[in-house]
């Protein structure tokens, strides 16, 4: 899976994500490692606290700042409310004890598809990998519910539709294919 | 603010030179109370890690266990882990609070047995009865197993899990009884009256963090109750329906809530572990009760990014979810991990194996925080949602953050019986295997989970076994790690038996003042502690016998969400009648404080048995027969009595705590529970 980021249709947000990730998690490791070595020194406490006491607010604010960003920008950017209006395709989608089915089975690339989502049985998760393997959205499959996921499919080729949801024995089984053709 | 140059800790001495006196000597109960706890909680740990590693080994090609069985394991698995590491914080944090309030032992010792108890029945439904749903247990899963399993596994891993339920809600109402009692009521003891500028004397941090954390487990108990009991009651009679999104969001904000509750747990248990390393005190301050009084908001809250995926969730929920789940950062960011590493710094700190471990449950509580903040933006989970993203983040603060803190507390607890620290060698060789191997196993998921993998698959994606193969090579390596770890704990308790450590005899130095501020409790109080109050619920008891009930009696027929709602208020007119009974000067004085123990029975079986009464199976027999359907009526609000009067008994607090939770329980299974 995802072994292809020379290829158009892989986008590489999963990589960046986790490159942004393995910076800030060993930042956190060399800086307890350093403070590791300052345990080791003998200072006096009232030094010690006043020069955190001083620095705490500002490290709130620092933080409080990136993470609110971070959370106003990306509640501009879910997949809820998708515009069925716009949409140039739909397709109804049943989970079930391991199948899924879909109707119609392909759409022409370019699309932008609004994939009607349930379960006949128990949770699903409806998980969608474009023809490099990356995943490129999800929406649960829930009996008694449906859920509308709009994805632009805009790369031609075989989609794998895996089940992200543990919904029993053959979970790791539940996968069937969608074809995008040629416009 | 460098005062002084390098120089090396003492050695030879467990604790740091000031460290001995910034810690009460625990008393014998402590002791035991620590010891079967962490003992039994690392025995559990042990075993699911071996599961753990089967899996790994599965999924590497390796091993080739059934699917049938991987299932089973990976239920086992999850399950059991989280049973034993809350059992053993459990444990952690009430040996730091037993020199600064009057715990009851005997009560400690029913959590404890209630715990053991539900994971063997939890244990038995998995390997006898074939039960493989995941400790998620999402409705209806449990009753469409695809064969594997019988529908009386299904029931028994339910009381299974409800017995761990049913400890964990006896330690938080104990606990918090007592902790109200002794400082102040909620206020006092969650450091409110110390922000308002009210109490001179703020209670020791670890008496805020376990009020925060007794409080939210109350609520996450009851709501874990409430979903299990309905689906105990769909494995008694199959016409019991659930709506599957209710489902969703009531067994998240259980499972997030436990598993979000043992680090604040494990974190309390630091405020006292650390000084004696560090020879500094944690001393409560305005920043760390605001953060637990944050902490306490935001752990209810940001159980909803577990359903950003379930696109017909309101989206304000997701909203809150989205916020809630990166602002509980913060305290953690700015107050625990700020002020432990700020304690630390420059102090001498004294390293041995458990102050290691200390200091290393910090940094993996952090990194798997930022795993998880990056986890709960709606549109990057769009992408992680399920991948192995997610076990990745929360073995880092669970297995690098709070197992360390647990078996930094065994060793800690041996350290000092023993009166040597653990070895040096065994302590850089443990520890050095466990860091690699557990970095390396959350590292080898983190890059699956951006490669798309899928958490919980028997069976991997073709050409993902390799992760999975340096994933089973990595948890190799921390089991090393562990083992050394359990050797020196052995040759730890060897020495100690031999009688070298504390409690033999060596005199404790006296405590720094403020180290262990002990209070005594104040005298026992109902939980109506008024005439006015008194009146205001019987006002309430009486509106809902004359005007609710009626009108929501009527629109029962046909509509069977109505008709548990008619329950619910039944059940709430008895809690009305009990809490009032019981809170009246007479009765409370005759009853309390000696009926505690009654008094908490008597809350979870009232609430338990008044759901468990809405089982079709049970009721319909008797619809009927008028007799015995007035009866059976009147039965549910002498179900409310008992609730009531056991509330009565247990303070303003918990006692109102309890009352409330109880007819919410009733409210929410009505809302959910759609057949029958």
């Amino acid at each position: 899976m995802g072994d292809a980021l020379l290829d158009p249709s892989y986008d590489g947000f999963q990589i960046a994500v986790a490159v942004v990730f393995a910076l800030i998690a060993v930042s956190l490791a060399l800086f307890f490692a350093f403070a590791a070595r300052q345990a080791g020194r003998e200072m006096s406490l009232e030094a010690v606290t006043e020069a955190a006491y001083r620095a705490r607010p500002l490290w709130l604010a620092f933080l409080a700042i990136v993470l609110g960003t971070i959370v106003c920008v990306t509640l501009f950017f879910t997949p809820y409310r998708p515009d069925t209006a716009a949409a140039s395709a739909t397709v109804k989608v049943v989970g079930g004890q391991f199948y899924w089915t879909m109707d119609p089975k392909s759409v022409p690339a370019g699309s932008d598809v609004i994939f009607e989502v349930t379960a006949a049985d128990v949770n699903h998760g409806f998980g969608v990998y474009n023809p490099t393997g990356q995943l490129i959205g999800n929406v649960q499959a829930m009996p008694g519910y449906t859920n509308d996921l709009e994805l632009s499919l805009d790369e031609p080729g075989t989609y794998l539709v895996s089940c992200l949801e543990f919904c029993g024995l053959k979970h790791h089984d539940m996968a069937a294919e969608f074809e995008v053709t040629e416009e | 603010m460098e005062s002084a140059t390098a120089t090396a800790p003492a050695t030879g001495s467990i604790a740091h030179p000031d460290g001995e006196r910034l810690m009460a000597p625990p008393d014998r109960e402590a002791r035991l109370v620590g010891w079967l706890c962490a003992g039994t909680g690392l025995a559990l740990f042990a075993v699911m890690g071996l599961l753990g590693l089967t899996m790994r080994l599965t999924q590497a090609e390796v091993l080739g266990v059934s699917d049938e069985w991987f299932y089973r394991i990976m239920t086992l698995h999850g399950s059991g882990m989280l049973a034993g590491i809350l059992l053993a914080l459990m444990g952690g944090i009430w040996y730091v609070l037993k020199s600064v309030a009057e715990l009851s032992f005997t009560r400690m010792l029913v959590s404890y047995a209630a715990m053991v108890l539900g994971a063997v029945v939890v244990l038995v439904s998995v390997v006898f009865g074939g039960f493989g749903a995941g400790w998620t247990f999402l409705s209806p899963l449990p009753f469409l197993p695809a064969e594997a399993w019988d529908t009386w596994a299904a029931a028994a891993y339910f009381i299974g899990l409800m017995l761990v339920g049913v400890s964990f809600l006896v330690f938080c109402i104990d606990v918090l009884t007592t902790l109200t009692r002794t400082y102040g009521g909620l206020s006092g003891a969650l450091g409110v009256r110390f922000l308002r500028d009210r109490d001179d004397n703020p209670p020791p941090p670890q008496v805020i963090a376990a009020t925060a954390v007794t409080a939210q487990g109350t609520l996450a108990s009851a709501v874990g109750s409430t979903i299990l009991i309905a689906l105990l009651g769909k494995s008694i009679d199959s016409g019991v329906e659930l709506d599957a999104l209710w489902a969703k969001n009531l067994t998240y904000f259980f499972g997030h809530s436990y598993a979000n509750l043992i680090i604040y747990l494990g974190a309390g248990m630091i405020y006292v572990l650390l000084p004696r390393y560090a020879g500094r005190q944690w001393k409560t301050t305005k920043p760390l009760a605001y953060g637990w009084l944050a902490t306490l908001l935001l752990v209810t809250t940001a159980y909803g990014h577990h359903l950003y995926m379930d696109f017909v969730q309101p989206g304000a929920a997701s909203v809150i979810a989205t916020v809630s789940s990166s602002a509980a950062a913060l305290p953690v960011a700015v107050v625990t991990v700020y002020t432990g590493v700020m304690l630390v710094w420059g102090s001498r700190y004294r390293w041995t194996l458990a102050s290691v471990l200390i200091y290393l449950g910090f940094a993996g509580w952090t990194i798997g925080g930022v795993g998880a903040v990056i986890d709960s933006l709606i549109p990057i989970n769009f992408r992680f949602h399920n991948t192995l993203w997610v076990p990745a983040h929360f073995h880092t603060y669970l297995m690098l953050g709070a197992v360390f803190w647990v078996m930094a507390f065994l060793v800690h607890m041996l350290e000092r019986a023993a009166g040597r620290p653990a070895s040096e060698r065994v302590a850089k060789a443990s520890v050095g295997a466990m860091v690699l191997g557990g970095y390396g196993l959350v590292g080898a998921w983190y890059a699956s989970g951006a490669l798309g993998v899928p958490r919980r698959y028997s069976v991997q994606p073709v050409d993902t076994e390799v992760y999975s193969a340096v994933a089973s090579a990595c948890v190799a390596l921390f089991a090393v790690g562990f083992l050394l770890v359990l050797f020196e704990v052995g040759r730890l308790a060897l020495a100690a038996r031999g009688g070298a450590g504390r409690g033999s005899g060596a005199a404790a130095p006296p405590p720094i003042a403020g180290a262990a501020a002990a209070a005594g409790p104040a005298p026992a109080r109902p939980a109506l502690t008024s005439p006015l109050q008194i009146g205001t619920v019987v006002a309430i008891a009486v509106a809902a016998s004359f005007a609710l009930l009626p009108g929501i009696s009527a629109a029962t027929e046909g509509n069977v969400q109505m008709h548990h709602l008619a329950h619910a208020v039944q059940y709430l007119y008895g809690i009305a009648l009990g809490i009032a009974f019981g809170s009246t000067p007479s009765i409370f004085r005759r009853l309390a404080p000696r009926w505690t123990g009654a008094a908490i029975a008597a809350g979870i079986i009232g609430s338990t048995a008044m759901l468990l009464a809405m089982v079709p199976a049970i009721y319909e027999p008797l619809q009927d027969d008028d007799v015995l359907h007035s009866l059976y009526h009147v039965g549910v609000v002498a179900l409310g009595v008992i609730t009531g009067f056991g509330a009565a008994l247990l303070g303003p607090t918990t006692g109102k705590l309890l009352a409330v939770l109880s007819v919410g329980m009733g409210l929410m299974y009505a809302a959910g529970v759609t057949g029958g």
